[in-house]
Formats: structure tokens, sequence, C-alpha cells
């Protein structure tokens, strides 16, 4: 059986598109979404006077093995932390997987 | 003049600790995991019903959706691509058993994709107890 790798991607809203373009041309053939709020950078509230809209979207993708190398820098490239994406990925294993 | 001796001679404790702790059995702690399905909206239901009767410690559900290509879906007419995420921990005793359960729950009812995360650590024995549902 083959092993898999959980992707998970945290960008801002409305970049999901990109990741799942970037992921789906190195072979993934899925994820999914589902919405969060970031925590990071109080000061900046303070500084501005208001509230920046901190919407995050996490992607989780369940690859094989052997392309997760691939996907995660094609995400990296399509909506890393150098583009307005701002996002980060990473993978952990996984096992026992079903429904593949 | 008489020289009150102070006995310094330390105690010979012996420290009994390390022979009377062998334990007499093995001790029935399993690893957990954290187990993960995705399935069509308004599923979860018969998955959290597997995962009770598995003794699955704490789920929760959120709702997420899928990004299956997009064109399929629209001509087939299955615009909706609602999700229902559900997160739990299991013990790991019990996940071949959840395995086959919510294998045949994809192949009967709903399609959808599980797996399990191993959970490398837990911060005290009571948090243990909950998470694998061991309380006595």
């Amino acid at each position: 059986m083959e092993k898999h790798e959980l992707i998970i991607c945290i960008v801002n809203n409305g970049f999901t598109d990109l990741v799942m373009d970037a992921a789906r041309k190195e072979g993934a053939r899925g994820g999914t979404i589902f919405h969060g709020r970031g925590t990071g950078n109080p000061d900046m509230e303070k500084f501005f006077g208001f509230s920046i809209s901190p919407e995050k979207e996490i992607i989780i993708i369940l690859v094989e093995e052997t392309i997760k190398d691939a996907v995660l820098k094609a995400i990296n490239k399509a909506a890393g932390l150098e583009t307005n994406g701002k996002g980060i990925a990473f993978s952990m294993p996984v096992s026992d997987t079903v429904g593949i | 003049m008489k020289m009150a001796k102070v006995e310094t001679s330390a105690t010979a404790v012996e420290k009994q600790m390390a022979e009377t702790k062998a334990p007499s059995q093995p001790n029935p702690v399993s690893r957990l995991k954290f187990f993960v399905t995705i399935v069509d909206h308004n599923h979860h239901k018969e998955v959290l019903k597997i995962l009770r009767t598995h003794e699955s410690g704490l789920g929760f559900i959120t709702h997420g959706r899928g990004t299956g290509t997009k064109e399929i879906y629209d001509l087939l007419g299955l615009s909706d691509v609602r999700k229902d995420i559900i997160f739990a921990v299991i013990r790991s005793d019990q996940i071949d058993n959840v395995k086959k359960e919510v294998a045949s729950y994809f192949k009967k009812e709903s399609r959808g994709i599980a797996f399990a995360i191993d959970i490398s650590s837990v911060i005290g024995t009571s948090i243990y107890k909950y998470l694998s549902n061991t309380r006595v």
C-alpha cells in the first residue's frame, strides 16, 4: 500500500484556487477547504487603529508520498510568503488511509 | 569534660523504590491517533456513530468544501461541494475496526476520505484517559 502525506496549507482568503491549481499540476487530485482566522501580529491593529481582517483559508490535500515535495514546492511558488497569498504549507505523514 | 560526640554516620537508608516498583503486569496503554474523516455534507452522523461504538473519546465537526475539478461538477450538475470534516481521537487498538467500518460506509452510502495521524504526546494522565475513553 502506498504511503500518503497530508499537506496543510494556510493562505489568505481567496487564494485557494491558486494553491489548488498548483497542486493539481503536480498530480494532487483534490483538496478540502475550511475557514480560519489568523492570530499573527496583533500590533498592526493598534498601529492602524482598526482591525485588519485576518481571514484565512486552510486547505488540506492528501497526496502520495512521492509527489509531496513537488506539490509543496509548487504551492510555495504560487502562494508562498513572497506572494500576496502569504501562504505557509507543511506536510505530515498519515497512516490508515481509507477511500483513495 | 565530656565531649559530646555527634553521631555523623549517615544511616544508610535503603532505597527500595526501585525494587518494589517493578510492575506485575504490562501497562495497557496504547497510542492515540487523530482520525480525520471527510464526507459529503450531512453525512457526519453515521461516521460519528461508528467512532462512538469504537470508544472514540472526542470528536468534533467542521464544515468545508471540496475542490474537485469544477468542470466535472458543473457537467454532472453536482454543484454542492460542501463537506463535513470530522476530527476524532481514537486508540490505535481500535483503528483497524474503525477503518473497516468506515470503508464499508464509504462503499455503501457516501464517498469520502479518512486517514489517521499519530499523536506524539499528551499532557497528563487525566487528559490521556479522557482522550482514550478509559476513564473508570
